[in-house]
């Protein structure tokens, strides 16, 4: 767990470097666009498109130096309680690496299929880790967490209509 | 259309599902109410695919399945019993599929569809999780369950598998059979879309609600019961083909 935990942090500092200096060498507005061609009737325009484009590589940057600082520091804090009722380590982790990975998809998206699955994922795993300590407050916090997100995600869906009916 | 619940005809399904043992309930969620959009879709050509708004018969159900759906999933949220809440969530998902096909588009048609299956997946689902509960407790009220994330985290995976997928969780076929739906509706009017946003914006109160009522706070009893392995092998094999069969649809 602890082993895990070390490697996850390294391994996001080794990606912030990563996607910095790929974020350099994107920086003239080149794209790397990876495309998952899906042969079915042409009723359905459902594109499922990854682009890596500088923009995207700096955010991602960003966001995995913070995501490996927030592992390295997690293990101080999570590990102190493993004798306790209400703890199950384990799920703090996957829950993190979800969040991870929810982002990836949101950053390097290409079309609103792969955002509306970055954007509904973020929104749960979110909820799932504030409420995770089991107490009253925290439940307060996470149902305000996940009806803020849930509105976003309503009005993301009228813009489809939008989109689908006006070109 | 009696058998889809629009908003007259729609009081004898809470009913039957709590009073229901589980193989029935599991049944009558997953197959009898998509007879009935099942005929609503064999039926609709034969009328003939004419204008909206030249028919006053279809825009009445339709608007019935619209403001219905809005109030029931406000019902739903201040349910104390939860299979009744699980019922409720089978009615809105039948509402929004009426929608779908009433709107005379392909594209309404095909997310209709979608939605048969996949709410005809997860109903059952759900139901079968919730009596799985219901044999350890013995009540079905909010006030006693409670607590079950500490004592068996199994359990809660599978639960919020569920309650996602209620809620349209992205990769997964609830969620483009909602967007085909709600994308359908572009031809009709401003108020229209205020409804269906209100639907679902409500359908994920009430998915979230029903989660937490069940795996949260601390549980009254000892955390000495498990998951035994014929229930751990049914609902991963259950939601093993939930998951897998999107992307088999889009294949298709």
């Amino acid at each position: 767990m602890l082993v895990i935990l070390f490697l996850f942090g390294y391994l996001f500092f080794f990606a912030f470097f990563l996607n910095f200096f790929l974020g350099f060498y994107f920086l003239d507005y080149n794209r790397f666009s990876v495309e998952f061609f899906m042969p079915y009737n042409v009723l359905r325009e459902i594109p499922f498109v990854f682009t890596f484009d500088f923009v995207s590589f700096f955010f991602f940057s960003v966001v995995s130096l913070i995501s490996g600082v927030v592992f390295l520091y997690s293990k101080f804090y999570i590990d102190d309680y493993s004798n306790l009722s209400n703890s199950d380590n384990d799920r703090f982790f996957y829950l993190l690496f979800l969040f991870v990975v929810s982002i990836f998809f949101l950053v390097f998206s290409g079309s609103w299929v792969v955002v509306m699955l970055g954007w509904d994922g973020l929104g749960l795993v979110s909820f799932l880790l504030v409420i995770y300590y089991n107490n009253s407050s925290s439940l307060d916090s996470g149902l305000i967490t996940v009806f803020t997100n849930r509105v976003g995600d309503c009005l993301f869906i009228l813009s489809f209509i939008f989109m689908f009916y006006c070109g | 259309m009696v058998k889809l619940p629009l908003f007259g005809f729609h009081l004898w399904l809470p009913k039957a599902h709590v009073e229901a043992p589980v193989a029935g309930s599991i049944i009558l969620a997953g197959v009898l109410l998509k007879l009935g959009g099942y005929g609503l879709i064999r039926f609709f050509p034969t009328i003939g695919g004419i204008d909206y708004s030249t028919s006053l018969f279809f825009s009445y159900f339709f608007y019935v399945g619209l403001i219905g759906g809005v109030v029931v999933s406000l019902i739903c949220i201040r349910q104390i019993d939860l299979k009744m809440l699980i019922a409720y969530s089978s009615v809105v998902h039948i509402r929004i599929m009426v929608l779908g096909i009433l709107s005379f588009s392909s594209w309404g048609l095909y997310g209709a569809v979608m939605m048969i299956i996949a709410h005809g997946l997860i109903s059952p689902m759900m139901f079968y999780l919730i009596t799985y509960v219901y044999d350890f407790k013995h009540s079905r009220s909010i006030m006693v369950l409670k607590g079950v994330l500490l004592v068996s985290p199994l359990f809660v995976f599978f639960w919020f598998m569920c309650c996602s997928l209620n809620l349209s969780l992205p990769p997964f076929m609830s969620f483009f059979s909602e967007v085909c739906i709600v994308g359908s509706l572009g031809i009709f009017s401003y108020l229209d879309w205020v409804l269906v946003i209100l639907s679902c914006f409500f359908t994920g109160v009430y998915c979230i609600f029903s989660f937490t009522t069940i795996s949260h706070g601390e549980s009254i009893y000892n955390y000495s019961y498990f998951m035994d392995y014929k229930t751990i092998l049914v609902s991963f094999s259950h939601l093993f083909f939930v998951l897998v069969y999107p992307l088999i649809f889009f294949y298709f």
